[in-house]
């Protein structure tokens, strides 16, 4: 599993980056980017982003 | 080797702010701005009160969308409050604003970089020495003697510099705004409506630019969001606030820290400005001000510290001899409002249309505003009553 960003959502506001605990988003121009050494899928981002453009994908803990 | 008195990390109003008053003094500036267009995207309500920008800006007409007259609040039940304050403020256009601050402080002599983002904040033991900066062609440092963060949420800069900006999920507002076009705005009063169904933990905003276009936007707190998104929130207010042909222009929104300011505004040779120091309103979330005047107050310390008068402490220290009342008591405020129920929110409107309801006010003071209020709710001065004298003073 890993988040993934839906870039036709996302208004690039960087609130993500601000909400993510462990300093895992990165975003610079164009889009959010999440960097998965650091992610451990908390889901904050997820549950914060105003318009749901951060999603999980995949299944299982892998 | 790119070397400066002053590197400025993010060109909004803080940062626009700190570059255009250093270069008014006379120091060798360099703006660093992420995003390709200077302004954009316009994560932002747009509101300030008059004070709040004229005492930074003399603001150009093309600044300025529409003059605020005063307000409507809206209690939970539906029931309409309103407060007549003419000079209030201004609904800004502020992609505009941001620009031109940007383009003063160029033709002061600062150099502007967009689409640069800096990725790290160099330093030894004793300082900082640089900020590592990404390009088109590549990474490169700028040298410099002192650097001022204006960037925002992007608290990885300030991490980088082993500054640990970490805020809990209750004091995290997330909101969606839509730019919307349509005929049921009244030009002057922005609209505030409160209530744990339409917003909880935050509240839902009308702010008219125009007769015929206004910011409409909905914040709600991290941990109340309830497994819904910030803009759903939004559309379920505007379908039931809008019974006419409305159209969406355009979608923006973000993330507003509230709980209070970072606890140190100084690192070394490091200045946090605006959001970068959580210097937004914890109880309406505004940042604009807050930014302008950071940005301000940073320039003077480094001028002043680097002609040897003081010490780059004086940032922190002279912003919070302005702020630190306002600040505390608005958090305060907003600690106490996010538990009420929506009942008791009731309450507190009637008791606002009693002492303000329809009647004008040259001026009006927060603190003694929200003191007035809350003396009055026997739940709420039970809460406040202790500190109330502190306040005051």
């Amino acid at each position: 599993m890993a988040v993934r960003v839906i870039e036709e959502l996302c208004i690039e506001c960087s609130g993500c980056v601000f909400i993510c605990p462990n300093f895992a988003i990165n975003h610079y121009d164009n889009y959010p980017e999440i960097e998965r050494e650091k992610c451990n899928l908390c889901g904050l981002c997820i549950n914060g982003c105003p318009y749901g453009a951060l999603i999980f994908e995949g299944k299982g803990n892998g | 080797m790119d070397r400066y008195d002053l590197v400025v990390v993010g060109g909004g109003p803080a940062g626009g702010s700190c570059a255009y008053f250093a270069a008014m003094l006379g120091l060798n500036v360099c703006v660093v701005e992420k995003k390709r267009w200077i302004g954009l995207p316009v994560c932002c309500a747009e509101g300030i009160s008059k004070k709040g920008l004229e005492n930074i800006f003399r603001p150009k007409p093309i600044w300025i969308s529409s003059l605020v007259k005063g307000t409507h609040l809206y209690a939970p039940s539906g029931r309409k409050i309103t407060i007549h304050h003419p000079d209030a403020g201004y609904i800004l256009e502020r992609r505009i604003m941001e620009r031109e601050i940007l383009s003063l402080a160029a033709v002061k002599g600062a150099k502007i970089l967009t689409k640069t983002s800096a990725i790290k904040i160099i330093g030894d033991k004793e300082k900082f020495t640089a900020v590592l900066v990404e390009h088109k062609k590549g990474k490169s440092e700028l040298k410099c003697e002192y650097i001022a963060l204006a960037c925002g949420m992007d608290k990885r800069v300030a991490n980088s510099a082993g500054i640990n900006i970490n805020v809990k999920e209750s004091d995290i507002i997330s909101s969606a705004q839509y730019l919307i076009a349509g005929n049921d705005f009244e030009l002057g009063y922005p609209e505030f409506h409160l209530g744990n169904r339409i917003a909880p933990g935050g509240y839902a905003w009308i702010f008219p630019k125009g007769d015929n276009i206004a910011n409409v936007g909905i914040g709600v707190a991290l941990d109340r969001l309830n497994g819904k998104m910030a803009v759903q929130y939004l559309d379920e207010f505007i379908k039931n606030k809008f019974k006419g042909k409305i159209e969406i222009l355009e979608r923006t929104g973000g993330v507003v820290p509230v709980g209070g300011p970072a606890k140190k505004l100084v690192y070394k040779n490091l200045l946090l400005l605006g959001d970068a120091g959580m210097l937004t309103d914890p109880l309406s979330g505004g940042g604009i001000a807050n930014a302008l005047l950071s940005g301000k107050l940073a320039a003077y310390a480094i001028y002043d510290t680097k002609n040897g008068k003081h010490l780059l402490n004086e940032y922190e220290k002279n912003f919070f001899k302005l702020k630190r009342k306002e600040l505390e008591f608005h958090l305060i405020a907003r600690r106490i409002l996010v538990t009420l129920t929506d009942d008791e929110l009731n309450e507190l409107g009637e008791i606002v249309a009693e002492l303000y309801g329809g009647k004008s006010f040259t001026e009006i003071d927060s603190i003694r505003f929200l003191i007035d209020v809350f003396t009055r709710h026997p739940k709420i001065f039970g809460l406040v009553r202790k500190i109330i004298p502190a306040f005051l003073k």
